[in-house]
């Protein structure tokens, strides 16, 4: 395989740069008891957390590594930082982040970003959040958007009923691994009723060598509330590999709706090993939108469990697997009550030596009467040694659950690619444009900024493999 | 070698096997008991009868009507690679509770048809020479019954396996090897209790391997595991499953399609399909790994309850519900069913099974 690092110069030039900041807190690598307590006392917590802390560590080290999924024997974890704090204060305002944290968020064009579209940013510079400006409509709406270390002091009755309820961190080992180490990440609560029209957005970004980042997010929608929350990551390039291990958990009340976007573009030595989980209760409706472009290895399955009757759920998931990497991703679908209904798709593209996974699993469970489920998978090939596997599992202990499944793995169509190059349009803007209108259907519910970066990036990942 | 030798080591290693041959499916995989209760005499003279034409009668006793089959005891001596190795515990089973072993052997050009019924443990190992044409046929009857089927088939050649499992509990499984232009077809029609892990290569170029199942299960447990992988340029592939399950049946279908580098041209298909009836449970899994570009790979599957609007359109037109029912899913395993060499007996075990679930 390449070495990563080489094709990444272009990359690194426009979207990949590494800022000089000091690190004030700075605790040893690895893991232990010790750190942990550090990190809790660190940040002031209440002792239910630390605790939590402690009996999720317990579960990670118990717990053994995956045997499925992608090759994590790379993966060296007493060789990372748990914990990293760069600034002390908190900024309100723009002035007063600091220059260099500036700079990198300028050339991520988040204050652009949020001129524009966007209600609130939250832009987390490694494990704390430095930057916050919840917009005012949404404070009078009484909407709570901020980062989660804020929540914890400020509404510490409503984290502490809601934090893990949804994953639970014997749920998997990284989900252990992030209860244990979680360090800032989002908060969002939308109260009864208040329909938020601008999509939330978070930006997350890596940027220490070797240093794993475990953000931890929580979603509360109230009864009949509706909220869009927005997700990107870029990441700056470094030689030795990266850990990313969130966990989202997501609760969308009685009738509510909770679209959530994700468009993760780490640079290619980070790996990115995420639980993102939702309850949908009695009529909810809950949207995962899915983008995965970067990353060496990633490992990504958003999950909906339909505990409430008539709750529905899609799941949308697009991978782009350029060389050197192995985009696992998928989704899961859990039907527990009656009249639920699901859909998931997911398109996946491999260029280069790139590595497409779709796996997908759907459980109609003995309570979910009329179950409806339409599931799909589609990937394209687009080089000689690109490889794509689609594993979907349907599980059904009902009798009228209706479910349809259909999928298909194909080369890029050589005859689209060249009749729009007849067009007089280069051959690696055709493939890009084929690309495109081959995953057009499920990122169009992307604001228009991310679709103009995802048709860069596209372009890009077709034009670096040529180079 | 001896077989007896494989025997031994299969019964000693049985233990500490997996219950899955593919780790992928380890967590969707059913329990099944391992005995062997062979068919009665009188039951299977009176089957022969039936089904008529027969060229070999098993349940451990061997009753050889010509010449077509031969029969190798354990202990002598055989030249043959086996296609099976201990890859699960069931299948060491049954290679543990081998008697004797059936070779079906087709010379280069030569048309062969065999007719079996077996009510024991058997291991049937078919040899296609070129340009060889076998087509088998077993009729799997008794209380608890293990089958192992081999196939070889030289280039050109054309091998179809038709297996008809009417026993209460079988455990059932076949490898095969497709060489250059050589077609393999394994029919399945599976009533009963049933485990089997299947595995077709396709290692010679416009080569063809296909399964096709019928599964009728009323009240049984039904786990199966197909695999085709496709090593040669311009092979084909094809998969198709079709369940009723009726009567709290529990029934997965794993099907896995590997398209390998340098396999240019292939084509991989699979489907499964599943009515549900009462209280029953289908599941299925097709997945797929194309490691070649130049392919086309394609997948369906859909589980669903029989239509209330075409059985509400049946009785619009003076039909019975209950013969409503019957004729939709008589429908529903048509395509399959035809593919058999006695399409008229299966269809006959097709017609009893669905009685039965409908009454």
């Amino acid at each position: 395989m390449q070495d990563p690092t080489i094709d990444e110069e272009e990359y690194a030039k426009k979207y990949g740069f590494k800022s000089n900041v000091e690190y004030i807190y700075k605790p040893e690598k690895g893991l232990s008891e010790r750190i942990i307590r550090a990190i809790s006392n660190e940040k002031h917590e209440p002792e239910w957390m630390l605790e939590k802390r402690l009996e999720a560590y317990k579960i990670y080290r118990e717990k053994p590594m995956p045997r499925w999924g992608i090759d994590l024997s790379r993966i060296d974890f007493e060789d990372f930082y748990y914990y990293l704090k760069p600034t002390e204060k908190k900024a309100n305002s723009w002035e007063e982040v600091p220059e260099e944290i500036k700079d990198a968020f300028e050339k991520l064009g988040v204050p652009e970003a949020e001129r524009k579209f966007f209600a609130g940013t939250e832009a987390q510079f490694d494990s704390e959040v430095i930057y916050g400006n919840v917009k005012k409509t949404l404070s009078e709406q009484g909407v709570i958007f901020t980062d989660i270390d804020s929540a914890l002091k400020e509404y510490p009755e409503i984290v502490k009923k809601y934090f893990g309820s949804v994953i639970a961190p014997s749920d998997n080992k990284f989900a252990a691994l992030n209860t244990a180490v979680w360090s800032g990440g989002s908060f969002v609560y939308v109260p009864k009723g208040v329909k938020v029209r601008l999509p939330l957005q978070a930006y997350f970004r890596i940027n220490s060598y070797e240093f794993g980042q475990f953000e931890r997010t929580l979603i509360i929608a109230d009864e009949g509330s509706d909220v869009t929350y927005l997700e990107g990551c870029t990441a700056p390039i470094y030689t030795k590999s990266s850990l990313h291990a969130a966990v989202v958990e997501v609760i969308a009340k009685e009738g509510a709706h909770v679209r959530y976007v994700t468009v993760q573009n780490w640079s290619k030595n980070v790996y990115n090993l995420v639980t993102q989980r939702a309850h949908a209760e009695k009529n909810a409706r809950l949207e995962w939108i899915d983008v995965n472009l970067g990353g060496r290895g990633n490992m990504k399955y958003p999950a909906v469990l339909l505990k409430g009757e008539n709750a529905s759920a899609e799941i949308l998931s697009v991978s782009l697997a350029g060389n050197g990497q192995v985009q696992d991703t998928g989704g899961k679908l859990y039907h527990l009550a009656p009249n639920t209904k699901s859909k998931f798709i997911s398109k996946s593209v491999s260029s280069g030596d790139g590595n497409t996974i779709a796996r997908f699993l759907v459980h109609i469970g003995k309570e979910a009467a009329n179950a409806a489920v339409y599931t799909k998978c589609d990937a394209m090939l687009i080089d000689e040694d690109s490889k794509a596997s689609t594993f979907p599992y349907l599980e059904n202990r009902r009798s009228d659950a209706l479910q349809a499944h259909e999928a298909s793995i194909g080369k890029i169509s050589k005859e689209a690619v060249e009749y729009i190059m007849s067009r007089g349009i280069s051959e690696d803007d055709a493939k890009a444009m084929v690309i495109f209108g081959f995953i057009n259907d499920l990122v169009q519910g992307l604001p228009m900024d991310y679709l103009l970066e995802l048709r860069r990036l596209v372009k890009l990942n077709i034009e670096r493999k040529v180079a | 070698m001896k077989y007896l030798e494989i025997a031994k080591k299969a019964k000693k290693e049985l233990e500490k096997l997996a219950e899955e041959p593919n780790p992928l499916y380890a967590r969707n995989s059913l329990s099944m008991e391992m005995k062997s209760e062979a068919a009665e005499q009188g039951m299977l003279s009176a089957l022969a009868s039936e089904i008529g034409n027969l060229d070999l009668i098993t349940n451990g006793e061997y009753t050889k009507k010509n010449g077509n089959v031969e029969i190798k005891e354990i202990d002598s001596e055989i030249d043959y690679n086996f296609l099976f190795g201990n890859e699960s515990k069931y299948i060491a089973y049954v290679r543990a509770n081998t008697s004797k072993l059936i070779f079906l052997k087709a010379d280069p050009g030569e048309r062969k048809k065999v007719r079996l019924l077996i009510g024991g443990n058997v291991q049937v190992i078919s040899i296609l020479e070129e340009r060889a044409n076998l087509e088998v046929e077993e009729f799997v009857v008794g209380r608890s019954v293990g089958i192992i089927n081999e196939i070889n088939a030289s280039k050109s050649s054309n091998a179809k396996i038709n297996i008809a499992y009417l026993s209460d509990n079988a455990l059932g499984f076949y490898k095969g090897v497709c060489g250059e232009g050589s077609q393999v077809e394994v029919n399945s029609f599976i009533g009963g209790n049933f485990k089997s892990s299947n595995n077709l290569v396709c290692n010679g170029s416009r080569s063809m391997a296909s399964i096709n199942n019928i599964i009728i299960g009323a009240g049984n447990k039904i786990d199966i595991t197909n695999s085709i992988i496709s090593k040669a340029p311009s092979s084909l592939s094809s998969m198709k499953t079709k369940v009723i399950g009726a009567a709290a049946s529990t029934i997965l279908i794993k099907d896995y399609s590997l398209i390998e580098r340098g396999a240019r041209g292939a084509d991989a298909y699979i489907s499964a399909r599943g009515i549900s009836l009462g209280n029953s449970r289908i599941e299925a899994i097709p997945s797929m790994t194309t490691n070649e570009i130049d392919v086309k790979a394609s997948h369906n599957a859909s589980i669903a309850p029989l239509k209330e609007e075409a059985i509400e359109y049946f009785m619009s037109r003076g039909i019975s519900e209950k013969e409503a029912k019957k004729l939709l899913l008589k429908g529903f395993v048509e395509d399959l069913l035809i593919n058999f060499s006695s399409e008229e007996l299966i269809r006959k075990e097709a017609e009893k099974a669905l009685k039965n679930i409908l009454g």
